[in-house]
Parts: structure tokens; C-alpha cells; sequence
């Protein structure tokens, strides 16, 4: 699975809004989606640890990671290698 | 089916149950450990039409909150992991002695990992362990209550704070208010020291266990197909099962799960 088609599975699970699918790269998230709230981030963090098998670190989370769908799938293809 | 509220347990330190029983008499009784803070309220009702189910199936339900949190008596900052235990203890007695019928705790998420160890503590007192996404680690669930604060200040004003700084100021006794909930810090520590792990103790208590995938042909998350093996390895009879539809106990918009109610009464005819 690419990091995009990931991004987009992990953001359905955790958001489960009908517009996830058609989601794009430059779709904004954080301060754009009112579902998207520190227990949103939360579940999405542990979503990736969950997916990738990988470690996620206090000092790597930032607001710029949930700035786009793009932003995040950036981090998450990251975390995958 | 009947359902009843009632408060059970001594003047002051009350614990809230609410209890859904069939017409006649229930082939056993469910017990239900509840999740903490956000995740407790997210599931209330999907627990509740879960009861229901069971209910009309033979089998009494009881729900109740721990002390500090819910309807019962208490404050959450009060709250310790000696209390909690001391509530499950006092639910699972007053069922116990109301019905003489095999009891079946059930634990969701946090209250799944209360369960497992309640169970180790109190093997006679439980017949059966239902697990529901069980968190596998305090420590992890400790680390995800940190996170929370930390990206609830993500992209605003505010000075970034560190999970050390946070830690330290539970150490230090001091409360920290996590997404609206003061959490103290004597919880906090104690929370962290509890795991799922094999324990000779409770191998004879057979334990289902569901876990949540996105789809039902995924495999489970790495860390619980770890620990199914060392269970089963270690001699604890586990049925696992998947579930899917939607994640209740992460959602924020209400949503139904009617997946784990088939399931469920599929394992439970």
C-alpha cells in the first residue's frame, strides 16, 4: 500500500466522514476540519504505529504533519522506510 | 427484559450499576469494565444496545462506573488504581451473590486491561474474560493521554510542552488536565505498571477476545498478534475474532456498530 492510499485508510478509520475518499494531497486538515481535534491526532498517531509497526516520538510531532493529507502522508511514507 | 438502576456500596463511596436481566433466569451474567474519560462516554450507548442484545438472548448484563467517574460518588483526581479495583471487586460480588450464575467480565479498551488483571488477582471470582480492543499496555495508554495534550496545543500559541515535563509534574503529585479530564499523578503512575501478559494464575479461564481491524480480511495490528501467541504459548485458551465497522471508542461523531453485536451473538447463542 502507498503512502497516500494509507493516509487516506487511516484518516477514514479515525475521522469516518464520507468525504475522506476523495480527499487529496492538498486537502487541508488541522484548523480546516472541525472532527479533527487533539483526540483525532491522538487515535491517527496510534494508527500509524499500528500500520507501519514504527515508533513515533514526543519531538516528531508537530503541526505542520497534520497541516494536508499530503503533509501527513509525507510523515507517514517516512515512517514506513 | 427488565432493566434497573440502582447505587451499590458503602454512604459516600457509591458506585452506579445499571443492570439489563432477561424475563427468566439468565444462562450468566456479564459484568462490564468500562473504558476511561473520552472513551467511556463515546461507547455508553453502543454498550448499552449490546446489553440489550444479550439481555434478550439469556443473559444479564450489568454496567457500572467507577467511582470519580460517571453517576457513581467520587472524583476522578481522587481516584486510584486500588479503588478501581475495589469497584470492579464490589460489581462482580453484588452480581455474584444477587444471581449464582457464572460470571463473564467484560472489558472494553482500558477496562479490558483492568479486566485481564482483576482476573489474575481474583481467578475464582470470574468464569469467563470477554475482551473488547483491549489496550495492551498502561504505558502506551499513558503515552496516548500525554499526546493528547500535547496536539491539543499543536498549531496554537502556546509554549510546546514535553511528555517528560508532563510526567514529571505526575510524579511530583500534581494533576494535569488532559482534553478536560484533571488526571492525578498517583493514577497516572500506577496505570502505567499494568500489561497484558501471561499469567499462570488465569490460564484456566478461557478468554475472548475481539479486536478491531479496518477490514475483515486485514491481519491484526503487530503488537496484538504478538501477544495472542505468547498467551496461547503460555497456555491461555484465547478465541480471538475480528470485528469491523466503525471504531466507536475513537470517534467524535456518534456512530453505530451493529458488526461486533452479530458477532457477539454468534459466540454467545
Amino acid at each position: 500500500m502507498d503512502a497516500l492510499t494509507l493516509t487516506r485508510h487511516i484518516l477514514q478509520t479515525n475521522l469516518q466522514l464520507d468525504a475522506v475518499s476523495s480527499f487529496q494531497r492538498d486537502t487541508a486538515l488541522l484548523g480546516a476540519i472541525p472532527e479533527f481535534n487533539s483526540l483525532t491526532i491522538t487515535s491517527i498517531l496510534a494508527s500509524i504505529e499500528d500500520e507501519t509497526g514504527c515508533e513515533i516520538y514526543d519531538d516528531e510531532i508537530s503541526g505542520e504533519i497534520f497541516e494536508s493529507v499530503g503533509s501527513l502522508a509525507d510523515f507517514i511514507e517516512a515512517k514506513m522506510s | 427484559m427488565k432493566t434497573s438502576a440502582q447505587f451499590i456500596g458503602a454512604t459516600g463511596q457509591q458506585i452506579f450499576t445499571l443492570s439489563f436481566q432477561p424475563e427468566s433466569a439468565a444462562k450468566a451474567q456479564f459484568v462490564y469494565v468500562p473504558p476511561f474519560a473520552e472513551e467511556m462516554n463515546r461507547c455508553r450507548s453502543w454498550v448499552a444496545g449490546q446489553s440489550r442484545q444479550l439481555a434478550q438472548r439469556g443473559y444479564g448484563c450489568t454496567l457500572f462506573d467507577f467511582r470519580g467517574t460517571g453517576d457513581s460518588d467520587g472524583e476522578l483526581i481522587n481516584s486510584s488504581l486500588a479503588s478501581w479495583f475495589d469497584d470492579m471487586a464490589l460489581a462482580v460480588t453484588t452480581v455474584e451473590d444477587a444471581f449464582q450464575q457464572p460470571v463473564i467480565l467484560w472489558g472494553l479498551r482500558s477496562g479490558a486491561l483492568l479486566a485481564w488483571h482483576y482476573t489474575v488477582r481474583h481467578p475464582a471470582k470470574v468464569d469467563q474474560l470477554l475482551l473488547w480492543q483491549p489496550v495492551l499496555s498502561g504505558q502506551n495508554f499513558v503515552r496516548q493521554l500525554i499526546r493528547q495534550r500535547i496536539a491539543a496545543g499543536l498549531g496554537r500559541e502556546r509554549a510546546a510542552e514535553s511528555s517528560d515535563q508532563i510526567k514529571a509534574q505526575w510524579l511530583a503529585g500534581q494533576a494535569v488536565e488532559i482534553a478536560g479530564y484533571p488526571l492525578g499523578g498517583e493514577l497516572m503512575v500506577e496505570l502505567q505498571s499494568l500489561e497484558i501478559t501471561p499469567n499462570p494464575a488465569s490460564t484456566q479461564i478461557p478468554v475472548t477476545w475481539l479486536e478491531h481491524v479496518s477490514e475483515q480480511s486485514r491481519p491484526f495490528p503487530i503488537p496484538t498478534a504478538k501477544l495472542l501467541d505468547k498467551l496461547k504459548v503460555a497456555g491461555h485458551s484465547v478465541n480471538a475474532q475480528p470485528f469491523c465497522g466503525p471504531a466507536i471508542w475513537q470517534l467524535n461523531e456518534r456512530d453505530e456498530n451493529f458488526e461486533i453485536f452479530k458477532l457477539m451473538g454468534d459466540i454467545y447463542s
